[in-house]
Parts: C-alpha cells; structure tokens; sequence
C-alpha cells in the first residue's frame, strides 16, 4: 500500500525493540529471577509481611485523592466560569507543580511547613513559644499534603477542561425548565465532567500509589508504601520480596492504567468545541461567595505558590544556625569531589539527553499508536503504559544485572542513567506526541503523498511541524522527569554520576539545608524556565502530556 | 496527459461495506464527474485511484498500465479535497510549490510555475499570505494550484466546492472547467450535485450503491434517465406508475392512472412498469381533455422564466414546469385546484426496473 | 501590484543537511562527555561514604599516603568507589553485579552483615598471609570463615554531649539501663539509625535484644513499643550524627566508643562527648562491632586483592585509622593517639555479643527485623 511499507514498519518497530530490551526484558528478567532465587522471602511470605505497607499505600493514595479531588474540584470550577484577567496565564502556572521533581518538593515543603518553616516560625512567633509548634511537614500530613500539591492542580486542568466542553445551551434549557444552580450542577454539570474526574482520580492516585522520594523522606523510614519496600527490598539483597511487590504493583497499577487510557480516549472523541463556554465575572457573585472565593485563592496559595516560593528562601536562610548564607550557590560552583558542580553538569548532560532520546523514541511510539496493523498500536501502549506502573528502582535494578552488568557499564553507567530517565518519562512524552498526533487531519498527509513527497519528506515538511506543539510539551515533560528522576538514579550512580536530585536528597540526610535549597531552586528555575519556553512555543496547550 | 481505465475496481471495508465493481474509461483530456447521494462510493472511488487506500480487487490503468500496486506519490495526480487541507505550516506560495519542490524542480521553473498558476487563479497577492490570512474561496483556488502545481497527469476533485455559498461555486465551476480545458488535463470530479455535475463535465458516471449505473453526456443522461433511481435523484424525472392493458384495435397501451400511452416496450398485458417524465413535458390544463389525468394543485412557485408547479396525484406528487402565465393565474383562482395533466408519449422513458 | 522577484522566494531546503548538523552535534557532545568521563579502573576497593572521612586531612590525602608505596610497587591506581548508603547498600551493588564484578575488595562489611547469606555469596573467603599480626578473637569475632579479614573495630554504644545532659542532671546516665532510656524524656532526646539500613543501627537492635532476651528475660519488642512514638530514626550514621549535632532537642545518639576521643582531638581539650554504656548485673556493656575487608568473588584481579588486604593489615595503613576512621586497628603492636584515653576499649567492657552467637544471630535476624518492623510501623 502506499505510504506505509516496509521501512515504516521497520521505524516503527524500532522503538519497540528497544523498549523490548531496555524495559520489558531487564524488567522480567529481575522478577523472574527473584522469584526464583533462593534468597530473600517466598511470595506468600512477602506479601503477608509487606500487607500493612501494602494497605498503608493504598491508604494514602485514596487520602490524597480525596484530599486532591475537594481542593482541585472548587478551583476546576472557578477556572472554568469565573473571568478574569490573566486566566491563560494562571491555566499555565498551574501544571508547574507537575514538572516539579518530587525532592524539590520535599525541600519546599519542609521549608514551608516543616519544623521552624515559615508557617511553624509565624505560629511560633504568634503563641511567642521558643519551640516549634507545627511540623506538617512530616508523617501522614506531609505525604498527604505533598501529593495533594502535585495533584490538585492536576484535577484543576482536567476537569476545568472537560467543563468548558459543556455546551451552555444545556445549561440554559435546564435553567428555563426551572432547575436550580445545585439541581443543575449535580443532573447536567456533574454527569458531564464525571469522566474527567474519574480519570484525574484514577490519575492522581496511580502517581501517589507510585510515589517514591515523598514517603522516602516525609514517612522516615516508618512509614512505607510498596515502592519504598521494593527499595529496600532491593537493597537488603531480598529479591524474593522486592519481586513478589513488583507483581503487586504492576497489577495494581496497569489495572488503573489502562482505566485511565480508555477513559481517555472516549473523553477525545466527544470533544467539542470551547468557545460558547459561559463565564462569568466576580461581580456578579454573592459578598459570601466572594469570600469563599478569595478565601480559596488564600488556600491555593498558601499550598501551591508558598512551597515554591519558598525553596527561594531555603537556597539563602540556614534554619540550624537561623541565619541567611550564600553557602548554598558556593555549593553550587565547588567543582571538588563532593561539591554541587558536578551533579549540576551531570544533571543538565542526563536530561538533555533523555530528554533527546525520549522525543526520539516517542514520535515513532505515537506513530504505532495509530498504525494499521493488528499488534502494534497495543503493544506501543502497553509497552509505553509500562514505566508508570512499574517503579523506577525496579526498571533501574532491571538495567543493572540485565545490561550494565554483562556489558560492563557498571563501570561508568551513565548510559544506564539516561536510559532509566528516559523510559521513566517517554509515557508522557508518547501521550503528548499521540494527542498531537491524532489532531492531524488525514488529509494533509492524503496530499502530501499525493503532491510526490517520500516519507521522510512527508515527515519533515509535513507532520513535524505540525506535531511540534505535542512534541515540545513532551520534551518538556520528558525534560522535568528526568532531571527530577531521583530513585532509579540513586541505585545506579556511582558518586562521580550523582546529580542534583540525588544531590538534594544526600544534603538533606544530612541536614545540610541550604545546600539542598539552592541546587532546589536551580531545578526549579531550569524546570520552570523549560515550561514557560514550551509554553510561549505550543500555545496552552499544555496538559496534552495527562 | 493520460486515459485513465477502471475494470472491476472493488474495495471491501473492514465493517464488510462493499463498494465496487465499478468499470470506467476516461478519456485523455476528459472530465467525467461521478455522480452520486453521499455515501454512494464516489471518495472511495476517488481515493483508490489515488492510491490511499487498498484496491481488494480489479485494476487501475493509467494510458494501459496497471497503477494499483505504485505509490501515491508515484502517480503523478493532483487532488484536491472539499477540506481544502493545506498545508497550515506555510504559506500560500509554499503549497503551491510544494508539489514541484518535492519533484526537484529548480527554484526559478518552481517560481515560474507557481506565478503562471496563481494569475491564471488570480491569487497572486495571496502568494506570501498564511494559510489562516486567506478566505474559504480563495483557499479552494490555493488548493487547485497546488494540485496542479507539478503537471499531473490526472486531477481528481472530490467535492471540492461544496462548502462554499452558491454564488462562489457557480464562478469556481465555470473557472475550474476553464482551466481543465486550457490545460487539457484528464479529470475525474467528484459531487452530489447534479447542477454541478451537469455544469462542469463531459461525461458523467453515476453512481449508486457502489456501482457505476450510467455513463453519459448529461444531455444523454437527462434524457434518459436509465433506471428509476437515477431519474428520481437527477430530479428531473417523474416516476409514474404504468399497466399494460387492452388498447383500442387490439393493441396494448401502457395506461399511466388514466393517460394512456402505445406500449413502446412491447410488454405484456398486465406487466406494471415505471415510467419518468421530464417536467417540462407535461401539459397541463384546468380543462378535462381526452387522454388526461386529473390531479390536485399543491403548490406553485415561481422560477427563473417559469413556473414549477406541484401536482398531487392520487398520492404521487407530479412536478410540471410551465411558461403560461394566464394558466397560472387560472389555476390560483381555482378554488377546487383542480388540474389535468397529459403528456405525449414520445417523451415517456421506460425504465428497466 | 507588488512584483516579487525570484530570490525572494523561499526556498525548501531538505532536511538532510539539518538532522545530519544536529545528530553530528550530538554525538560530539555524547563523545566529549564519554571522553571526560572516561574511567578504566585498574583496581576498585569499595567502601562507604565516611571511610577515612574524619580525620584533620581528609580521606583523599590518608589514602594517598597509605597506600602510596602499594601503587607504586604495582604499578597501578587504586579507585576508592564510596557507595552512597551503608554497608547493606554495597552488598546488594556487589549482588547486582555478581556476574561481572569490577571492585576487588570491598571495605566495611561488619560481624553481623557477614552473617546473611547475600553478603557470603559475592565473597571469596581469603586467608591473609598477615592474619597472625591480629589477634585471633578479632578474627573469630568478625568470621572465622575468612570470607572477611578484619580491618578495625570499635564499640556501638551510647553517646551525648556534656553541654546538654550530664551525669549531674541525669545521674542514670552512669549506669543507664534500656528501661531508663523509656522515660519520654531520654527516649525523645535519642538518635540511633535504621537497622534495615545501617551497621550501627543494628548493632543496637542486637544490644538491645540482647540485654532484654539474654539478661532480662523479657519480651524485647516491648521496650521499641514504648519509645517508638519519640525515638528519632535516621536512615544511617551520617544523618544521624547530623541530626544529632544540629538539632538542640537531640542529646543521645548510638554511635562509637571513640566519639570522645574525637571530641577531644576536634576541641583540642578534654572532650565534651561522653559514653553511656548498658549498665546490667554489675557490669557495662556494649556490641563490638568489627569491620572487615573482603575478597570479590569473581573480582577482575584477584591477586592484586589479596595483595591489598595482606597490605592493609600493615602499620601504614593500620595507624590511619585511629585519626581517620576513628576505630581502632585490628593490629595490637600500634600505639594509638593519646586523644584514646578518652575512648573505651573493648577490653574495659562486657560485650554484648558474647550473649548472642553468631549462629542464634543469624538464624533469628530476618524474624527479629520482622518483629521490629511489625512494632515500629504505625498505625
Ligand atoms: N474507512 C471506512 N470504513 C468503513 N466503511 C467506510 C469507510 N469509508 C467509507 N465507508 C463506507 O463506504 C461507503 C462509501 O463511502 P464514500 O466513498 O465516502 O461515499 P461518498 O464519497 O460517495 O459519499 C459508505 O457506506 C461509507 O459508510
Ligand atoms: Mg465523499
């Protein structure tokens, strides 16, 4: 036939070769052979040892999304109806907490919330008590918060979007039957964003189920969720049981995985257009709803933009000694063994290169989406599907024995390294590319073939261009997971390989704030900048990569 | 240029939607419209001899050779779709030029060819525009030189006017026949509509049901409607009813609810048929005449010259066209609305089933 | 009308010229990082973060000049590769890599990780030529096995700092017992690390069952149920030293009998770091914990091993460690700083691994870590 033959098969195939040997093969293998291996726990036994961690985990993932869901609800709502100025420009500050690396997060929230943070020291200041009063920044209420910070912007995008498809003259017909505001959002309003919710739900717990430097150093060590078991699991040399968990998860995750794609598609196809959405001004709100408003603009804030605004602070104030310090850009620039430079380089190289790579791969993983063969496009999606329901340290454990170890990498791995960030952030990246891709009207490819372009022409003139909005979206994604990746980095670096995430992580251990601080904001600035470049270039349309 | 020759082309669809066999020869130079209610097969025709989608069965040639298996991009056509589908990355002149950068042209004969084009077009202040800085008339002419653009062999046009307001079609037509002639380049015209079918082209296919069911000059065609499906949707035919029954001097006639007419077909007595009648073959009358049927006004509307008159007849509804004003005035006085109709026989076609 | 000329046109250039402009950029700076980093270790030791870390020079310096004359007579660089975490950590690295090792030795496997199996099966057991320098009992304590070789040894006992708890305010502190530190005062002032993660931390599980199933008689796990709620858990040493140095709520900390030695050679005065051993039957106690270096199976040289823990049992490299490692050495002939007054020797105490065997010890661990777990997880 024309226009597909062989070579595109071959192109996309390739990928999937690839994901075959650096995913799914390292992958089974390590499950395999932990279940296998004498040592460590039978599978039986680990899941009875592991069940209160196991119930923890999905404990807090259903809190979080609960928590995620009622905050994000009343700003999704607000986003959708409410005019005011500056709403592109707040519709685009919302997704930065996503591209926020997890430890950054951490450091954010420790300074914000945590002991002697800014809330802790006003309350402090307040009841005029020399010790700390307030520590959310720990346990339950920290890892609750934490992923509420990352998710409920995310329910925000979601459903905000899902609402502006609502067609106003549904609406309108309902309030000239005489329904009234409550009657109308729970039979019309409701109804219509229910899948949205579902599938920001879905969303919101698969990244807390999976959630990993969170609980790491917020459940310090007691409290645990599966990843952090498999984690240990691995470094207790217990592969029986980091094995048995990795089962575990998988089936919990894909499960909600492949939910959530389908949710996702049904959602794509009855899209209809935005523009006759009704909106209206903050003036014609009761005094009282205008309270409620501001009050949750206040609580926004306060959640969203104060742990960000205050990794600015930790990067220049020392909460041991209480003084501002400029150790922290020392850090930064110290080029010796244990100095900041190196991560910083280290992390820039790995990233931009995952971040090459993850493009690389994805546009020929979206392309099989669509292919017209029978297997391909499931297995494009499940094998792209696969790196968010398997954790990191397993997919890095997986390229350790299976690749770096028999080539000999573990020398030097920091191919691994990229390799391991790379699969980490290509399903979001894919996603992107996909829905940009599926956007496309058939006909300009029709037309292209049709005016004598060869494939590669086809590609570079005609399809490139106009995948580059979905493209850039997903290099940025790809970009933020990588550099924040922490996790699979961890167990694969050797000290000259450390990157800044890691880095983080290191300082904190050991109470050295300022240094984490400022190699946080350096991430948040590199992050944050990434984003805004994006999205000046693609337009808004940045949720593409959920 | 070339002759294009469609045997037996057949395409299955995965949902088992069969359109085809469809056989067809177009002449070099030619343009032949398929005509047809959407959903009919015409894109599916269109898009095989494009070569976007699979052939299951039959062959495609182009001046004798066998196409079906070269790629699109192989086939030196031009095409041009009702979603105009340009490029929306470049601009108007990088369409057009599209087709000739791809086949390698230098830059001054692509210039050359894009500048000729666009006067012929009369586009050639858009040529620096985007694609969103030009209107839905003026994206169809872009679209036009694009698929002309690199000297195809063949143009196909799938209802390419369609989404524009008459008046802007109607000059398309008159302009895209124009250069289809001055070119001289074998098309094949894709539409639903027979004014434009009939406006536009040499021949014309008509397509029902994935196949081909006539071939023919429209005049051909309007004349002689070949089946009752095709006589029904050119409009231009009343279906009746007829009976062959016994005439005077032991000849049969085929009595149409009253008229009768000789019975041309030579059927036998009491065989139903259907017959189609131009509505402009019909005279009518507020007076009984012999050899006429008696029917009921239902409207009359004004056209261009004429008027169209709306006749029910025993549950059939009858169109006739006629020039008599004072016949017209009689009839909106006539309270019974009552009218008689006859025709003459010469201008009955019998349709095979 | 505007005439355009030809020129100004635009014209498609192909995208040959660009992918190949971009790939070869790439693959530039793909190929000056691989060049940059480039590392073909000769010889790999592995160790943890804080091997030869404390001392007035720093680790890169004592290495160097501990193992100069090794490198010279072999002609070879040593690469000292810190392994982020604990000892644990380095085992399951050398389990990952067990197919195809790089290190050689590995430095800092202890008497009680030698136990478990996954750290057996990545070492080759090894007599040293220069084992007789050792006192034997260090060599039986660690492993008798020879899978590792001894290379220093010290207590895991209690600390805290005498400008915030003293004998005076705290007189338990003398003879402090498991049961005083479960007062919510003691118990929310102390520091000690994860035993799943680091050798120190347990080491004082291990005491603590120890004194409760050996001395006591009583069900361990109800000591952890008391404190759980205040006892401040640090992954490792590191980050509990730091927790414990910085946070002014935190006097007591598991660590090293040395601490007061190094407390006096940081203050350059007598030390304000004192030890509080277990106090049972008449007798203080504490765990010794010996470290020790092993042979990689399957390493890429392995003579050039051997020659290394034969070399590392030699004064050279034995008389860093008091200064730098803050240990003692396995070898008894060194005289050791005189800041190691103030540090107790293993000798002037009872060791509470002479009440648990090696054997019960390794049988039980897993279910102990269990057991811990089971208590300390919430809810
Ligand atoms: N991709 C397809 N899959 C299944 N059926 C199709 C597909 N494309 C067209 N058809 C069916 O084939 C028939 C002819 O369609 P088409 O050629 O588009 O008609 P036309 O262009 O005359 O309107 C229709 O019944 C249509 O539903
Ligand atoms: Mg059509």
């Amino acid at each position: 036939m024309a226009g597909y033959n062989k070579v595109n098969i071959i192109a996309q195939a390739t990928p999937l070769i690839i994901l075959g040997t650096f995913l799914i093969y390292p992958v089974i293998r390590v499950t395999v052979l932990g279940l296998l291996s004498e040592t460590g726990m039978p599978f039986a036994e680990s899941i009875a040892y592991n069940w209160s961690y196991i119930e923890f985990t999905i404990l807090q993932a259903v809190l979080s999304t609960i928590l995620a869901l009622i905050i994000g609800l009343p700003g999704a709502i607000l986003l959708a109806r409410l005019k005011f100025s500056g709403k592109n420009l707040v519709r685009a500050l919302i997704i930065i907490p996503f591209v926020l690396p997890p430890i950054v997060v951490v450091v954010g929230f420790l300074q914000m919330f945590g002991q002697y943070g800014i809330v802790d020291s006003a309350l402090m200041w307040i009841l005029q008590s020399s010790d700390s009063v307030l520590n959310l920044a720990t346990d339950i209420p920290g890892i609750i918060l934490a992923h509420t910070f990352y998710n409920a912007p995310l329910v925000i995008l979601l459903v905000s979007a899902s609402m502006e498809r609502i067609n106003p003259e549904i609406e309108e017909a309902a309030d000239l039957l005489g329904a009234d505001a409550k009657q109308r959002f729970r039979r019309i309003t409701l109804p219509h964003i229910m899948p949205s919710l579902i599938a920001s739900a879905i969303l919101t717990f698969l990244f807390c189920f999976m959630s990993f430097p969170i609980v790491l150093a917020f459940g310090h060590g007691s409290y645990r969720t599966i990843e952090v078991q498999i984690w240990n699991a691995f470094r207790w040399a217990d592969y029986g049981q980091a094995s048995s968990l990795v089962i575990v998860q998988i089936l919990f995750t894909l499960t909600l995985a492949l939910t959530y794609v389908r949710l996702g598609r049904n959602e794509g196809e009855r899209s209809s257009p935005t523009s006759s959405i009704k909106t209206t001004t903050l003036r014609s709100y009761k005094s009282s709803e205008i309270f409620l408003i501001i009050l949750y603009f206040i609580l926004m804030l306060f959640l969203v933009a104060g742990p960000i605004a205050s990794i600015i602070r930790a990067a220049f104030f020392d909460p041991i000694s209480k003084m501002y310090t400029l150790d922290g850009f020392l850090y930064l620039f110290n080029t010796d063994a244990g100095g900041g430079f190196r991560p910083l380089v280290n992390s820039l190289f790995y990233s931009g290169l995952a971040t090459l790579l993850s493009v690389g791969l994805g546009i020929p993983l979206a392309y099989a989406h669509r292919s017209k063969t029978q297997i391909l496009p499931s297995l494009a999606s499940m094998m792209v599907l696969l790196p968010l329901g398997v954790s990191s340290i397993t997919i890095a454990y997986g390229l350790m024995t299976a690749i770096a170890v028999p080539t000999g990498l573990n020398i030097n791995p920091w191919p691994i390294i990229v390799l391991a960030q790379t699969i980490i952030g290509l399903p979001f990246t894919t996603r992107s590319i996909e829905i940009s891709l599926r956007s496309i009207d058939s006909h300009l490819i029709d037309q292209s073939d049709s005016l004598g372009a060869s494939s590669l022409q086809r590609l570079f003139f005609v399809e490139l261009p106009l995948l580059a909005p979905g493209i850039l979206v997903g290099a940025v994604f790809a970009f933020a997971m990588a550099i924040g990746e922490m996790s699979a980095t961890l167990f694969i670096a050797l000290p000259q390989n450390f990157t800044l995430a890691v880095a983080i992580y290191d300082n904190l251990g050991v109470r050295k704030f300022v240094e984490a601080g400022a190699s946080a904001l350096i991430l948040v600035i590199v992050c944050v900048m990434a984003f805004l470049a994006m999205d000046k270039v693609s337009e808004g349309s940045v949720g593409g990569a959920l | 240029m070339a002759t294009v020759e469609l045997r037996g082309l057949v395409r299955v669809f995965a949902d088992g939607t069969r359109v085809g066999p469809i056989d067809l020869r177009i002449e070099d130079g030619e343009l032949v419209t398929l005509l047809g209610p959407s959903g009919s097969g015409k894109t599916t025709t269109l898009r095989m001899i494009a070569g976007f989608i699979e052939v299951d069965q039959g062959s495609i040639l182009f001046d004798s050779e066998e196409v079906v298996r070269v790629p699109t991009r192989e086939r030196n056509i031009g095409m041009v779709f009702q979603s105009v589908a340009l490029f929306p990355n470049m601009t108007v002149y990088q369409n057009i030029a599209f087709g000739p950068d791809m086949a390698e042209w230098t830059h001054e004969r692509t210039v050359a060819r894009v500048e000729e084009l666009a006067d012929l077009l009369d586009i050639r202040p858009l040529l620096m525009r985007r694609i969103n800085e030009i209107s839905g008339g003026e994206a169809q002419r872009v679209a036009l030189a694009r698929a002309l653009a690199k000297q195809p062999e063949l143009l196909l046009l799938d209802e390419p006017l369609s989404a524009l307001d008459p008046q802007l079609r109607e000059r398309l037509q008159t302009e895209i026949r124009r250069i289809q002639k001055k070119l001289g380049i074998t098309t094949i015209y894709v539409t639903h509509s027979q004014d434009e079918a009939f406006a536009i082209s040499d021949r014309v296919a008509i397509i029902q049901d994935g196949r081909v069911v006539q071939v023919g000059t429209p005049e051909e065609i309007y004349d002689c409607p070949a089946n009752e499906f095709v006589a029904r949707f050119l409009g231009s035919g009343n279906v009746l009813e007829g009976v062959v029954k016994e005439g005077q001097q032991g000849k049969t006639v085929i009595n149409i609810s009253g008229v009768e007419i000789p019975n041309r077909a030579n059927m036998k007595l009491g065989d139903r048929l259907k017959l189609s009648i131009k509505p402009e073959d019909i005279t009518i009358s507020t007076e009984n005449t012999s050899n006429s049927a008696r029917g009921e006004v239902i409207s009359i509307i004004p056209q261009v010259g004429s008027f169209k008159i709306t006749i029910d007849f025993e549950g059939i509804q009858i169109i006739a066209l006629t020039y008599d004003e004072s016949l017209v005035t009689k009839l909106r006085e006539n309270d019974e609305r009552a009218v008689y109709f006859s025709f003459i026989s010469d201008s009955v076609v019998i349709l095979n089933n | 009308m505007v005439i355009i000329g030809v020129a100004e046109y635009p014209v498609r250039r192909n995208p040959q010229i660009l992918i190949g402009a971009a790939v070869t950029i790439v693959i530039i700076i793909v190929a000056w990082y691989g060049v940059v980093t480039w590392w073909k270790p000769r010889f790999v030791i592995y160790t943890y973060s804080s091997f030869m870390e404390w001392g007035d020079d720093g680790a890169e310096v004592v290495l160097e000049r501990a193992f100069a004359s090794f490198e010279e007579k072999y002609g070879i660089d040593i690469d000292f590769v810190i392994l982020e975490g604990d000892a644990n950590f380095i085992v399951s690295r050398l389990n990952a890599e067990a197919a195809n090792p790089i290190a050689d030795v590995v430095i800092g496997i202890d008497n009680i990780l030698i136990l478990q199996e996954t750290a057996r099966n990545v070492l080759e057991p090894y007599t040293s030529s220069n084992l007789g320098q050792i006192n034997e009992t260090l060599v039986n304590l660690l492993d008798p096995d020879h899978y590792l070789t001894p290379f220093d040894y010290g207590l895991v006992t209690l600390i805290y700092s005498m400008n915030t708890i003293n004998t005076t305010t705290h007189p338990q502190l003398a003879n402090l017992t498991f049961a005083d530190l479960a007062s919510t005062e003691l118990s929310s002032a102390l520091v000690t690390e994860d035993p799943h993660l680091s050798s120190p931390g347990l080491s004082f599980l291990l005491s603590q069952i120890a004194v409760y199933d050996k001395i006591l008689h009583e069900d361990w796990t109800a000591w952890w149920n008391t404190v759980k709620n205040d006892v401040d858990v640090e992954e490792g040493w590191t980050e509990a030293w730091s927790a414990w140095s910085s946070d002014p709520t935190k006097h007591l900390l598991v660590s090293y009998g040395t601490d007061p030695a190094y407390s006096a050679h940081y203050l350059g005065t007598a030390p304000d770091t004192a030890i509080a051993p277990f106090y049972y039957n008449g007798d203080h106690w504490a765990w010794m914990q010996v470290e020790g270096m092993g042979l990689v199976k399957n390493g890429p040289n392995p003579q050039l091993g051997k020659a290394f823990i034969d070399y590392c049992l030699n004064a050279s490299v034995q008389q860093e460690i008091a200064l730098n490692q803050w240990m003692f050495p396995v070898r008894s002939d060194l005289t050791l700083p005189s800041v190691f007054q103030y540090a107790i020797h293993p000798d002037e105490i009872s060791l509470l691994n002479t009440l648990l065997n090696s054997t019960e010890i390794a049988s039980n661990l897993q279910n102990w870590l269990m057991q811990y777990d089971t208590v300390m997880t919430p809810g």
